[in-house]
């Protein structure tokens, strides 16, 4: 191991303490009050240096109630159980820790104590049977970080039917520290030996009534044995290393996910078995057991080899496959798949889509929400996951639609547009009616490419609406290339109601020029109105310029002698702009075809 | 690239959440919370009886929430083991954790204290009538200087045999023994029994065995085996065994056996080693007297091993092993998994070499090991069984040869080096004279020029 050299056990306080006794908290000394109960003991040097050690030990093992392994806190404590736990084994050698009901002691002197047994790192390991902890000098980094998380679990109540800390500790297998256990409990002594007198216990023996009956119960070695005729010669044959490298990999952690496979068969066989029917819960909670291993392992490979096994026994069996299929895979699993797929890979994996097809129950809201929580820019995987998902779920992600802004309702609209055309098409106006600009202008778009009718009509008329010039713009070059004739009325008001800045410059004389493509002859008649010399109210109001220059782009439109006469008469009375406006728009008339305005 | 610690950070937090999956919550918090009920109500009704006869209606409904909860725990656990140890109270091994306010009227370890009992196992449900008496007699102060012996007779008497009642238990303290490695290996062995008798205690009963008590045994018989000839010390042992464990504890150790010589880590070791005495759990379900045909005795064991939660790799292959071990290494449904391979092995000899009632073995270790030799590629994995034959030798443990000088010997070892595959330590059975020898004589076959002529199959 390795670390910068710790303070000296007197930083945190320089007195000698009896066990139990409280520390003074200073600042940085300990984390609450609470911790300055686990106060340093231990008189001499070595036994503060092992108090620091083990303290440090216990505090970060039990730090993991409060905190995240990531947690900065914890690199804080880990590093400095490091560096405590290293300073003691370079500067005294051996630290053998002599595990007591609230205390440990190094060579009889007490160096922790801790009354608090939710919180003393002693109670815990005595109440497991462990004895004696030896940390031998050679103890590197990685066996002192797996004694942490031995402690940590045990801090943080976690039970396994599998391990206590003793076999967790034997587990470990560690090189650089020691074990002495007992079994955790003995009767008394006084009464023991009156016991003992009494009626002596056969350690081999039953140990109670179950285990008696067990002993008790007649029993005879009746098994088939398996009928080999056939001998072979009996060779020693010694074995490279490298054949049992293969033993070893199939031992190994990388070998877990194809047992889990294996697993997933037998189970899905068992189902099918007419004289031992596994129970189906029993079955789905293994199942569940191993799709989340699969997935904390981002195994998903294999997790679809699961679900086909699964899937293929059911239908062997005859078992329903949704609760099945539900316990290998749900959107959780999904979720993890999608958080695993690197950021440049543009192809949702088949597997995710196999998974995502065989998954019961309802995908779409979690996508949905996978995709809001993505800003509506999600992982190509969701989007293409979402095609598949939100089909024939129109009323669904309008629901979600409507509740939307922003890049999200934008990239609904664009899944909705995608999947359900029609639905699109129908919600088109409303979104027109109260979207933001950018939303407006993807719907516009999707009007332009969608076959044309009388939805898309109504919504470019709706959109004529819009305070957005671009996609008043963009709508009106629809509807006239659609000679929409419903949208002249919507046009023409518009028109009438047009102020504000820019207006007459930029769309009157398109408003204009639209009316006369979509109803040539109301149109005129509106023309020959406008072109009329303004009175001296005309040539204040704003509105009445608009008209005329709408009206000269609508009659360049319309070529005939009447044209170009209303259009002289608009250039003599008009101000300098106009004047050229109208006079652009002759020139156009008279060449006979009025091309459309930009 | 992380540095050290945050390396550190990462594998603490992959290791946490390896061990939360491993957990099984629902029944932790089952056992805590019942438990909780029975040791509260059981305090409670003694706490009453002092101030209320036994026969007042005050006690009709905690006597019958007590029997309930008891019932339910039972139905859960089997035998429900309430014990006092020093001022906490353990169900079956889990501490129970009670409200601080509630905690100081806890007395029930006093209750049972002053009859010198720590602990009460239920290994059957309690009637009304029974509950009453048990509160009675514990509530009465000893009048013996055997109170405890005196408290279990009066229990008898009143028809509760069914009751165990444990000495006054504490933490064992510094400096008594530790279960080192320096254990006597038979005593190890011996000692299997018990917690195999537990396993199958519960299988009987259709609860879920657990594996802790096996594994600890299992650690300890790894640590014990070490460096000795662990087979040939099974096999002395094996007749020391009650019958019932004997083929699960020398499977047991067989597997242990090739396992180790596979090259397996000692923690996979004791993951195979529970998954070896776990093999015929299938042969148990229903009971004693109940009867499961040897066909469907793997699959018929899946049920109750299931119910264990929580993802373990020692459980996921135990299943497996559980489940395959009875299929050959060429099964048309996939190569069975490794511990399934191994157990086969191991199970397969010790069937074709273990007494049967009124007889011998089926055929002797030698022509046992011979005939499983021809079988490796086909019934089993050819680099295990080589492995299992490079340990055994040509005359496994149990062999008895005659020899070309005219000795009878029983074969007491397994393979000790290279030089000794074909030549084990034996026993003399009888001299070239034909006269057994008066002490124990040992013939070590790989030291001289003895030679086996024929190979005994050994009797009844």
């Amino acid at each position: 191991m390795s670390g910068a050299p710790p303070p000296s056990g007197s930083d945190r306080d320089d007195r000698d303490l009896l066990p139990g006794q409280a520390a003074p908290a200073t600042p940085g000394a300990a984390e609450t009050v609470e911790d300055a109960i686990e106060a340093q003991a231990g008189r001499s040097a070595r036994g503060k240096a092992a108090s620091d050690a083990l303290r440090a030990l216990a505090h970060t093992a039990r730090s993991f109630v409060l905190y995240d392994a990531g947690n900065e806190r914890i690199r804080g404590f880990l590093q400095e159980v490091r560096d405590r736990v290293e300073h003691f084994l370079r500067t005294y050698g051996e630290l053998v820790v002599e595990v007591r009901p609230w205390e440990l002691a190094v060579d009889g002197e007490v160096v922790y104590s801790e009354p608090d047994r939710e919180r003393s790192l002693a109670f815990r390991l005595y109440r497991d049977g462990v004895r004696r902890l030896t940390f031998h000098p050679e103890l590197d980094w990685s066996e002192l970080v797996t004694l942490v998380g031995i402690m940590s679990i045990r801090y943080k109540g976690i039970r396994t039917q599998e391990d206590d800390i003793v076999t967790l500790l034997w587990r470990a297998g560690f090189s650089g520290i020691e074990m002495a256990a007992v079994e955790g409990l003995v009767a008394s002594e006084e009464d023991a030996t009156r016991d003992d007198t009494e009626n002596p216990r056969d350690p081999f023996g039953p140990q109670n009534a179950a285990q008696a009956a067990i002993f008790a119960a007649p029993y005879a070695f009746d098994y088939p044995w398996p009928t080999f005729a056939e001998r072979a010669v009996v060779e020693l044959r010694p074995l490279a290393p490298g054949l049992l490298e293969r033993i070893a990999r199939e031992d190994g952690p990388e070998s877990l996910p194809a047992d889990c496979l294996r697993l997933a068969r037998e189970l899905a066989a068992a189902l099918a078995d007419r004289d031992d029917p596994l129970a189906l819960a029993d079955v789905t909670a293994t199942l569940r057991e191993v799709r989340d291993y699969l997935v904390g392992e981002e195994r998903f490979d294999t997790l679809v080899e699961v679900v086909r096994a699964v899937a293929a026994g059911a239908a062997a069996s005859g078992a329903r496959p949704e609760p099945l299929l539900a316990a290998c895979v749900d959107a959780d699993t999904l979720k993890r798949f999608i958080a695993s797929i690197p950021a440049d890979v543009a192809e949702a994996p088949p597997a995710l889509l196999e998974l995502a097809s065989l998954v019961p129950g309802d995908l779409l809201t979690p996508l949905l929400d996978l995709f809001e929580a993505a800003d509506g820019r999600p992982a190509p995987a969701v989007l293409q996951l979402l095609a598949v998902q939100a089909r024939g779920q129109a009323p669904r992600l309008l629901g979600r639609l409507r509740q939307a802004s922003g890049p999200v309702a934008l990239g609904l609209f664009r899944l909705l547009a995608q999947v359900d055309g029609a639905a699109a098409a129908g919600a088109a106006a409303e979104l027109l009616g109260r979207g933001a600009a950018d939303l407006q202008l993807d719907v516009v778009a999707f009007c332009e490419r969608t076959p044309y009718g009388p939805k898309i009509g109504r919504a470019l008329v709706v959109a004529l609406e819009s305070e957005s010039a671009a996609v008043r713009a963009r709508a009106l070059a629809v509807l006239v290339r659609q000679r929409e004739r419903r949208a002249f009325e919507p046009l023409l008001e518009r028109l009438k109601r047009g102020t504000g800045s820019g207006f007459a410059e930029t769309e009157a004389p398109a408003l204009g020029e639209a009316l006369a493509r979509l109803d040539p002859e109301r149109a005129m008649e509106l023309f020959r109105e406008w072109a009329k010399p303004p009175g001296l109210l005309g040539r204040i109001v704003p509105g009445q310029t608009m008209f005329r220059w709408a009206a000269a782009s609508g009659l360049a439109a319309l070529p005939g002698p009447e044209s170009e006469e209303l259009l002289e008469r608009l250039a003599r009375g008009a101000s300098e702009e106009l004047r050229r406006h109208a006079e652009a728009a002759l020139a156009r008339a008279r060449r006979g075809a009025g091309k459309p305005h930009a | 690239m992380p540095d050290a610690i945050e390396a550190a950070q990462q594998r603490l937090a992959h290791l946490l959440a390896q061990a939360r999956a491993e957990e099984d919550r629902e029944l932790a918090i089952a056992v805590r919370e019942q438990g909780a009920q029975v040791a509260h109500l059981l305090n409670g009704l003694l706490r009453m009886a002092r101030t209320h006869a036994l026969n007042n209606t005050a006690f009709d409904d905690p006597v019958r929430e007590f029997g309930a909860a008891l019932f339910r725990l039972q139905d859960l656990l089997g035998p429900v083991s309430l014990q006092c140890v020093e001022k906490h109270i353990y169900v079956n091994d889990l501490r129970l954790r009670f409200d601080k306010i509630l905690e100081p009227s806890i007395s029930l370890g006093d209750d049972l204290k002053k009859h010198g009992v720590g602990g009460i196992t239920f290994n059957e449900p309690l009637s009304g009538d029974e509950i009453r008496a048990l509160i009675r007699l514990v509530y009465a102060p000893p009048t013996s200087d055997q109170p405890r012996a005196e408290l279990l007779a009066a229990l008898a008497a009143a028809g509760m045999r069914s009751l165990q009642l444990h000495p006054v238990f504490r933490y064992r303290i510094s400096g008594e023994d530790y279960l080192a490695p320096s254990l006597e290996f038979a005593d190890v062995y011996r000692s299997g029994a018990v917690a195999i008798a537990t396993v199958f205690a519960a299988v009987s009963a259709g609860r879920l065995p657990s594996p802790l008590p096996v594994r600890r045994v299992i650690q300890q018989l790894i640590d014990a085996s070490r460096g000795r000839d662990a087979v040939a010390e099974a096999v002395a042992a094996d007749p020391s065994l009650p019958p019932f464990a004997r083929h699960t504890m020398m499977v047991t150790m067989l597997s242990l056996l090739i396992g180790r010589g596979a090259g397996l880590a000692d923690a996979s070791l004791a993951d195979l080693g529970v998954a070896a005495a776990f093999h015929d759990l299938g042969l148990r379900v229903g009971g004693p007297g109940a009867s499961v045909p040897f066909a469907r005795h793997t699959r018929s064991g899946l049920p109750v091993l299931l119910r264990q939660r929580g993802f373990h790799r020692a459980k996921l292959r135990r299943l497996l092993a559980v489940s395959e071990h009875g299929r050959d290494a060429t099964d048309r449904g996939g190569v069975p998994s490794l511990y399934a391979r191994v157990i086969r092995i191991a199970d397969d000899y010790d069937i074709l070499t273990r007494p049967r009632a009124g007889r011998g073995p089926i055929v002797s270790t030698p022509d046992a090991i011979a005939r499983m030799a021809a079988q490796g590629g086909k019934a089993y994995d050819p680099l295990l069984l080589q492995v299992f034959v490079n340990l055994i030798g040509r005359f496994p443990p149990g062999a008895v040869l005659r020899l070309a000088d005219g000795h009878v010997v029983l074969s007491v070892s397994s393979v000790r080096s290279p030089q000794t595959f074909a030549g084990p330590l034996c026993r003399v059975l009888q001299r070239p004279d034909g006269v057994a020898p008066a002490q124990a004589a040992f013939l070590d076959l790989a030291a001289g020029t003895a030679k086996v002529v024929k190979v005994h199959l050994p009797t009844a």
